[in-house]
């Protein structure tokens, strides 16, 4: 039997989320239809998910779809780093470390960069932003952080 | 003659030399992320909300919208020197307006895009003054159970005029619900799905969602595959049209206003939706059909205008019912409510400064770009061509400290992040994302309107069926899901969005 399993995985995908937000309901006060306390509506959207999820999963069985596509790996995971690297190091690096990490680590992700091409896109865009955020706009985060200080 | 009074009150606020400054940021900063490869007007308005709170309300919207419709522009552009839309919704542009480039006309198709939409945006413009009004007063009178009903009938309505597969979509109009009511609840203090994040107290923001969902998942989509863009037109040569191809053109702009106007209003696809009806408007009235796709005005006329009509009415359901039809009037709304400002039927009475100021502000923008983009068309072409290795950096950076700016808080980061990969593994699934972030917007709403109608009622659902303007509601949206279902129209609407996606 052919499977769509794109549409499979797609529809398992709204069931899980469905059952989480059905068991994470059950905690919470139901109220009665007159009043409806905060756990009367979100087990019904949930519910509607769930079928929704069973239905597309169902209809991918006997069916064939397209292809799951190309993915750039190095892409994806160095373009998601890029602003985790920065929620975690502005504080304590301060701002202008935090940005040049961040940037470098984001011009990374295309497989087109050259070194060179990187460090002067870091550069370039880390003073840029400097300037326009920082003196510009006064955002208020420290340039150099306490990690700095020794 | 309120209305002359009313556009009065607009035009003194649009020309304030702070909103005349920041229209015309918006106009230019959406003309530039039209022409630039692999960034749409969403992610840009999601990636600049949190830089508009230093902004009064007023001066924000203008700014928001200005990108919005100016991006409708630059995207033509694209779609007629190097047969790539900027935006979906200059996708038929390119049939018509890449075929007149390649035949040495490239000037003329920009400026009947530019000189048609501008048309386009004037008409739609005092559309929007004149309809606003009475449509504002109507819905002052809607209590809690139409409101709970039009917005179903919003969500349904956006589902299906949008393109892809119908389920799907409305698995993440409900998913994008469930998102939105996570936090505390607003009648009982409770906090609900948090996960024990108490950055999650107040709810989801919508930053992390729009920029993770559109900005990030953008930037994953367009690193698949790098190419280099190529334009077809290194200068662009005789922009004027003559007197003959103003007559050419004059009717099919007209037609498509009026196309453009009506669909406009629709939830969806108001803007893609219009310009593809245009095109086959236009198509069918043509003497000689055979010439389009080989280069016919008309095809670059009548799907311009129509797309920038729909560009402005579209923001009709949002300025009097306070409801979002597509991601950018959800974003719009989200700075509302984060400005203090309750969108809604009341926003016209209460705020006539801001109502007014945006609509005239529209028009004004409306000529800025005609200003902007016929003289400085030599500017746009050389930045047509800016490698994309080059851009994305820049759009993460700037939208990690836009993020952080707001609550200086790393947790935002890390839901873009979330977001971002969730958004993008959704999308290589087949389902997007623009029914997610309406439901999202509306969710809180949507919840709040239940329990006062059920409130009202003492319990009983039928008070939905019982009041005439919910039932009519109701009924409406049944009848757009039921004829969705039906196998002639289903072949027929995915037949419209395959050619409209390889077009």
């Amino acid at each position: 039997m052919t499977v769509n399993w794109k549409d499979t995985a797609t529809g398992g995908i709204f069931i899980a989320i469905g059952l989480w937000f059905i068991v994470e309901s059950l905690g919470l006060d139901q109220g009665t239809s007159s009043r409806m306390g905060p756990g009367f509506f979100p087990p019904i959207l949930a519910g509607i998910l769930i079928a929704l999820g069973a239905f597309i999963a169902i209809r991918s069985l006997g069916t064939t779809g397209e292809p799951f596509g190309t993915v750039s790996y190095r892409g994806v995971i160095l373009t998601l780093a890029a602003p985790v690297i920065f929620g975690a190091t502005v504080q304590g690096l301060g701002m202008v470390p935090a940005l040049l990490l961040t940037t470098f680590c984001a011009t990374l992700a295309s497989r087109r960069m050259t070194l060179l091409m990187a460090i002067a896109i870091t550069v370039g865009l880390v003073a840029f932003s400097v300037l326009v955020f920082s003196y510009g706009l006064g955002l208020p985060v420290r340039l150099f952080g306490p990690w700095l200080h020794f | 003659m309120d209305l002359i009074h009313n556009l009065g009150i607009g035009f003194s606020v649009a020309f304030e030399p702070s909103k005349l400054l920041y229209c015309f940021i918006g106009t230019l900063v959406g003309t530039l992320i039209g022409v630039l490869p692999g960034i749409g007007p969403t992610a840009t308005i999601a990636m600049l909300l949190p830089l508009t709170f230093a902004l009064d309300p007023v001066t924000a919207l203008i700014m928001m919208a200005g990108i919005y419709y100016g991006a409708q522009y630059g995207g033509s552009t694209t779609a007629i020197l190097i047969n790539l839309p900027g935006e979906s919704s200059s996708a038929v542009t390119a049939i018509d307006g890449y075929q007149m480039a390649r035949q040495n006309r490239a000037g003329l198709a920009l400026a009947t895009a530019a000189l048609g939409s501008f048309f386009a945006g004037t008409v739609a413009t005092l559309i929007v003054a004149v309809a606003a009004p009475p449509l504002s007063a109507v819905a002052l009178k809607f209590g809690p159970p139409e409101y709970f009903a039009l917005m179903v009938l919003g969500m349904v309505a956006s589902v299906v005029l949008a393109s892809g597969s119908v389920p799907k979509a409305l698995a993440m109009v409900v998913f994008g619900v469930l998102l939105g009511i996570v936090g505390t609840d607003r009648h009982t203090a409770t906090p609900r799905f948090t996960m024990g994040f108490y950055e999650l107290s107040d709810g989801i923001e919508i930053i992390s969602i729009a920029v993770g969902m559109f900005g990030i998942t953008e930037i994953l989509k367009n690193l698949e595959n790098e190419t280099d863009r190529q334009a077809l037109v290194k200068r662009v040569t005789n922009l004027m049209p003559s007197w003959a191809d103003l007559k050419q053109i004059a009717a099919p702009v007209v037609r498509g206003t009026a196309i453009g106007s009506a669909l406009g209003i629709l939830p969806g696809g108001g803007a893609v939706l219009s310009s593809f009806a245009a095109y086959m408007v236009e198509k069918k009235v043509a003497k000689d059909p055979s010439r389009f796709g080989k280069g016919a005005i008309e095809g670059v006329a009548s799907p311009e205008s129509a797309n920038n009509a729909a560009a402005q009415t579209s923001f009709i359901p949002m300025l009097t019912l306070g409801l979002p039809i597509n991601a950018v009037s959800a974003l719009m709304i989200g700075a509302m409510i984060m400005q203090g400002i309750v969108p809604g039927p009341n926003v016209v009475q209460e705020q006539p400064q801001l109502f007014w100021g945006i609509i005239v502000s529209m028009w004004v923008g409306n000529l800025m770009l005609v200003l902007l983009n016929l003289p400085l068309i030599g500017l746009w072409v050389k930045l047509l061509t800016v490698p994309y290795y080059v851009l994305f950096p820049a759009i993460l950076t700037f939208s990690a400290i836009g993020v952080y700016s707001i609550n200086s808080n790393s947790f935002d980061l890390y839901s873009i992040a979330f977001f971002g990969l969730l958004g993008y593994l959704l999308i290589k699934l087949g389902c997007e994302p623009v029914p997610l972030i309406l439901g999202f917007v509306l969710g809180p709403m949507l919840e709040d309107q239940l329990r006062r109608s059920m409130i009202l009622s003492r319990g009983s659902g039928w008070i939905f069926v019982q009041r005439p303007i919910s039932a009519a509601f109701l009924v409406v949206a049944a009848l757009v899901f039921l004829v969705v279902l039906l196998p002639a129209i289903r072949k027929k609407r995915e037949e419209v969005f395959t050619e409209d996606e390889t077009a």
